[in-house]
């Protein structure tokens, strides 16, 4: 297999790689703390989610804490897969790079 | 979908950098100290042995108090900063730390009372490491 076949095309934009991989590390987080960790406008972070939530990649449940309305975002088993497989690809990329990087080394000597 | 090396190591780090911030978010100034303070004491509570085995369990019952309060208070920072739960690798450090919480549990039951300094030295320096440890994220802020 080619590296990087298993590029996902959702986690291509470094915004919604942020944001997926800062999901992936909880169960759950609120809509602030995503916003401000991942140095996003409510606006982008808002237009990422709805597209990762459209693939099935992330989900969005609105509650309150005391009166306070509040927005909580999670990542989905099928987007921690997703994900998952798109950091392996990545790293198959990079290694595949570093090989070749060795093996011009070798011809040289 | 063509994609470089550079493109797939800079998207890696970027990954990897918000996975940290999301298992581990900075933590305000006074968390690294007042958890290496609970670390170092439950420790050295652990370790002071007494003769009588009823004080022996209740120093050990403390010191598990001490390191399950440095725990739950690092957990009220994450879920005061709205971040629930912890998934991936930052998971098996928990479990980690488990095991080296049982070690201590273990050598507190059986420890002599010559040990008792050894284990509050071990504490102090176990403290200090997780002072520091934690600064680092502190500083992050």
């Amino acid at each position: 297999m080619t590296p990087g076949a298993g590029l996902d095309e959702a986690f291509r934009t470094v915004t919604r790689l942020r944001i997926a991989a800062f999901l992936s590390a909880c169960d759950e987080s609120d809509f602030r703390a995503v916003q401000e960790y991942c140095g996003l406008s409510p606006s982008l972070l808002s237009k990422n989610v709805t597209f990762l939530a459209e693939q099935g990649y992330a989900e969005v449940r609105k509650g309150h804490v005391g009166k306070v309305p509040r927005t909580w975002l999670r990542l989905t088993q099928r987007g921690r897969t997703a994900l998952a497989h798109h950091l392996t690809a990545l790293q198959e990329i990079a290694d595949a790079a570093a090989g070749q990087g060795r093996a011009l080394g070798k011809d040289r000597d | 979908m063509a994609m470089d090396a550079d493109d797939a190591r800079r998207d890696l780090d970027e990954a990897r950098i918000s996975y940290e911030l999301g298992a581990r978010p900075p933590l305000p100034g006074w968390a690294p100290p007042a958890c290496g303070v609970l670390v170092a004491a439950a420790i050295a509570l652990d370790g002071l042995a007494p003769e009588s085995i009823w004080l022996r369990l209740a120093g050990v019952a403390g010191g598990i108090v001490l390191g399950v309060a440095a725990l739950l208070l690092l957990q009220g920072v994450r879920t005061q900063q709205g971040v629930r739960g912890v998934r991936g690798p930052a998971r098996k450090e928990r479990a980690g730390l488990v095991t080296m919480a049982a070690f201590f549990v273990i050598v507190g039951l059986g420890a002599a009372e010559s040990m008792r300094y050894i284990m509050a030295g071990l504490g102090v320096v176990a403290g200090l490491a997780v002072w520091v440890a934690l600064g680092r994220r502190a500083a992050r802020r």
